[in-house]
């Protein structure tokens, strides 16, 4: 019943809206290939700058200790969020938990940074790679917790019953039945929080502290966008860029395999 | 001889103040098909969730075979339960579901195999047993939950509500089978239900429940002919109800009369509706009336006749092949009438 | 017995969060009432000073410009979101989640190097300018980078996908039925949103307008790489207290204010969404039927 020139309006809206968001992530990748490196001449197709990625040690000593950190915070979060969520998904709805495990997704991150830090400096704890994986395990769990919850809404609790009625004891029938079921959604929670922390940036920032061997990537891009822009970040751009569309693809496999 | 297999002795449970099960005693016997009835609230569910492990009693034993399991852990008891949404393991295929509790014994290779496809065969699902419970229909569902519970050869199975989702041509259907199953398999069923039809078909004996209490166990048809309270007179099937007085040889009605009645004392007579005889020719001691409204049922024909003096009309059901059936018109005077002891004498 | 249960399921995550969350978050509100010691330290002497000097003209000057710099990426984000998410919504049922994942998909990858790719864009060497001044419709570079406008438009390059999304949510939650029940009483297209659409998608409009708003006041990277330090939101306040200045308790204090207008903002709207429902419910009865 739409009036066409209203239908034709609106989708040209939306085509330019796509235009917005993708143009910039183009003309990165675009650029990445860029032998000249400079956005305002195009002096022939060229991997060089993916070459000197490969060779440049900071950006690979980062990038390392990003996957470690990430690989790190999502293993504590996700089996503490599992749990979390299942504790919370059993018996009445608490409208405090809900709150604490809101809190940490709601929070500025700067704030969070700067507690954070703070609670650290208290403690005298010595700050590294350590520190930020504690750190980035805090919204993660709430984030696991959350994912994980909407998928145990839909558990049929009955199963649970129907096992142990079967025989089995409460490990067995976690390990049999309940886990098997809530494997996809607790998979998806597992890669959205591993997605946030290798993407984290202010808390990362914050909680390092001063040592040389606990820069995170987004850290390094940041350094190197601060402080002099070189054709390099155009190649980290496409990677990054590509890597997070592979993800967000994986992701969405596994949401139409669970569903 | 029928020896007693499960003994409910005074179980009591409360959730909070309120009380679902008060002082409850019943017992089943070997091989018998046994319905719990009543409506919602009535504690049914909470009485097989209390056999079966899942909640504890605050009072009152569970006796099995002559032991107690009162403290038995629920993956522990001889007993299985059919679950009303069958809780079929969505992750496991048919056969997978049905080898669940062997492997929870330790059976193990050629026997698990053996004794899964048996349990199959017995409900006819063989052809599924690769499938997936998301692939099945309901009345395939509550088959493989069967064999999964019966697999296990527990000394009693229990089951809830378990027509309670089928349609109407699948229900007949799956009662006739669970009869069928639980004659041939010589398990004890204990079905929890609320379909009071249900109940009459499958049982052997009902316990009526109300508020927590057993209101009457009996045979279906002793239930159904001789109900004790207006309660069970009024939840199994449809009923007629006339206040008035009972007075040793018949019901006196003010303004009307005295209704045939058996001996007995009370104030108020049940007459099931196909006892009552219609007449459209006056006959002494017959009630006159007229015709209200009546209903085509395919075999059966359903009349409301307003009596005067009467607060609510006396419904009368024929046979479709009564001379009557297809003459019945509004306002048409009739003549009510039945036999002395086909009629109830209840207190109100 | 479930009662332990789901306490022992719960102790690992309530326990990290209290130590890692809760604690941190006191600790900060206790500094923010201490002093700063000489040396960058804690003078543990209490005093709302720094609650005083957050009002003070400096600050202030900060506050509004991070309210209105904000305020502004939330009105634009609303009115490019609304359109797109309409027509999303508009689209044939199969279509739209494809159309929805498109429109996330730059949200997923890393917000330094999205923002970076603008000071590509924007800056006087940048490809825009090039663009322009080789087509001859400019002589001079604009100044298109290290302003507010460049802020803004960082803001709203980065949270626009989710004022999409929430709008989406609304709109296609209304269904046909109400628009079809409009356009059979007589009323045009612009009358059916005026008066019908828009109404009850306002739920969804403040729900984005929240999130992009709150997002928005505190974030530090846009302002910081696209602003160049012209224009510092609260954010990059916060941030330079800490690190710079090293004045902890007035970081805090600062850190504090921008949680407390959070919470009212979200307190706010989950009030508004409560009573917009409750008149939705209302609305529904017909004007002439009988009560």
């Amino acid at each position: 019943m739409r009036t066409d020139p209203i239908r034709l309006w609106l989708n040209a809206h939306l085509g330019l809206v796509y235009v917005f968001l993708y143009v910039p992530i183009l003309v990165l990748i675009v650029l990445s290939f860029n032998k000249s490196g400079l956005p305002t001449t195009w002096t022939g197709f060229s991997t060089e700058w993916y070459g000197k990625l490969a060779g440049n040690p900071k950006i690979l000593a980062a990038a390392g200790n990003s996957l470690i950190v990430a690989v790190a915070s999502t293993l504590i979060s996700t089996f503490i969020g599992t749990l979390l969520a299942m504790g919370m998904e059993e018996g009445k709805p608490n409208p405090y938990l809900d709150a604490l495990v809101a809190a940490p997704m709601i929070i500025p991150d700067i704030v969070l940074a700067i507690a954070l830090l703070s609670f650290y400096t208290l403690l005298n704890m010595s700050l590294g790679l350590q520190s930020i994986v504690l750190s980035h395990a805090v919204f993660n769990i709430a984030f696991v917790c959350t994912v994980v919850r909407t998928r145990l809404k839909n558990f049929d609790r009955s199963i649970v019953e129907a096992s142990i009625d079967l025989g089995a004891s409460e490990v067995t029938t976690f390990r049999r039945v309940t886990l098997p079921v809530i494997a996809p959604g607790v998979v998806a929670a597992a890669l959205l929080s591993f997605t946030l922390s290798i993407d984290e940036f202010i808390i990362a920032y914050f909680t390092a502290g001063a040592g040389q061997g606990s820069t995170t990537f987004p850290m390094q891009i940041y350094a190197m966008i601060r402080f002099g822009v070189t054709p390099e970040i155009n190649a980290i751009a496409t990677i990054v860029i590509g890597f997070s569309f592979l993800l967000v693809l994986l992701s969405q496999r596994l949401n139409r395999e669970a569903a | 001889m029928t020896r007693s297999l499960l003994e409910i002795q005074g179980i009591t449970k409360r959730f909070g103040p309120v009380t679902a099960v008060d002082k409850l005693s019943l017992t089943v016997n070997d091989g018998e098909f046994f319905a719990i009835l009543g409506p919602s609230g009535c504690g049914k569910t909470t009485l097989l969730r209390v056999v079966a492990g899942f909640e504890t009693p605050d009072e009152g034993r569970v006796v099995l075979a002559g032991a107690d399991i009162t403290e038995l852990k629920a993956n522990r008891r001889p007993v299985n339960l059919m679950f009303q949404s069958y809780a079929l393991f969505p992750h496991m295929s048919v056969a997978g579901n049905v080898a669940y509790g062997l492997e929870m014994e330790g059976v193990r290779g050629a026997e698990l195999g053996r004794r899964v496809d048996e349990a199959l065969a017995l409900v006819r699902m063989s052809d599924y047993a690769r499938r997936k419970p998301g692939q099945l229909s309901g009345g395939q569902k509550q088959r493989v939950a069967l064999a999964r519970a019966l697999v296990k050869r527990p000394k009693v199975l229990l089951l809830d509500e378990p027509l309670g989702a089928l349609d109407r041509k699948l229900r007949e259907q799956m009662q006739i089978e669970l009869k069928k199953l639980q004659q041939d398999s010589g398990i004890a069923f204990v079905v929890v239900t609320h379909d009071q039809e249900e109940a009459l078909t499958l049982a052997d004996r009902i316990a009526l429940l109300d508020r927590g209490r057993i209101v009457q166990l009996d045979t279906p048809r002793a239930l159904y002919d001789r109900p004790a309270s207006r309660f069970a007179a009024d939840f199994i099937g449809l009923m007629n109800f006339v206040e008035g007085t009972a007075n040793g040889t018949g019901f006196t009605v003010k303004n009307i009369g005295t209704l045939p009645a058996p001996a007995g004392s009370g104030s108020l007579l049940a007459i099931r509706p196909e006892r009552v005889r219609l007449s459209d020719q006056a006959e002494s001691g017959a009630i006159a009336g007229q015709i209200e409204g009546a209903a085509f049922l395919g075999q059966d024909v359903i009349a409301h006749v307003a009596v005067p003096g009467l607060e609510r009309p006396i419904i009368a059901r024929l046979a479709a092949g009564h001379a009557l059936a297809a003459r019945l018109a509004r306002g048409q005077n009739v003549w009510l009438s039945w036999q002395a002891d086909q009629a109830v004498l209840l207190q109100d | 017995m479930n009662l332990s249960r789901r306490t022992i399921l719960l102790a690992p995550g309530l326990g990290y969060l209290a130590l890692f969350l809760v604690l941190p978050c006191l600790i900060i509100f206790a500094y923010s009432l201490f002093e700063r010691g000489t040396y960058g330290g804690i003078d543990y002497t209490l005093t709302a000073g720094n609650y005083l000097r957050a009002g003070s003209s400096l600050f202030a000057r900060i506050f509004l410009d991070s309210v209105r710099i904000a305020g502004t990426a939330t009105l634009v984000a609303l009115l490019i979101g609304y359109p797109a998410a309409y027509a999303i919504a508009a689209a044939p049922r199969n279509q739209q989640m494809a159309l929805l994942v498109l429109v996330m998909l730059p949200f997923w990858s890393n917000y330094l190097i999205r923002t970076y790719a603008w000071i590509v864009l924007l800056n006087n060497e940048g490809l825009i300018n090039r663009g322009l001044e080789s087509m001859g419709v400019i002589q001079e570079p604009l100044p298109l980078l290290y302003n507010e406008f460049a802020v803004v438009l960082g803001l709203v390059y980065n949270y626009v996908p989710f004022v999409i999304l929430a709008l989406y949510s609304s709109i296609s939650r209304l269904g046909p039925e109400l628009r079809e029940a409009s356009f059979d009483l007589g009323g045009s297209s612009w009358t059916t949103f005026r008066r019908v659409t828009l109404p009850l998608t306002v739920p969804g409009i403040a729900a984005g307008a929240v999130f992009v708003f709150v997002l928005s006041i505190g974030n530090f990277v846009t302002p910081d790489l696209l602003g160049g330090g012209q224009r510092p939101m609260l954010g990059n306040l916060i941030y330079s207290q800490y690190l710079s200045a090293r004045d902890w308790p007035m970081g805090s204090a600062l850190g504090f204010i921008l949680v407390l207008i959070m919470l009212a903002l979200l307190f706010g709207q989950a009030v508004f969404a409560h009573r917009a429902a409750g008149e939705v419910e209302a609305r529904g009865v017909p004007a002439g039927a009988p009560r």
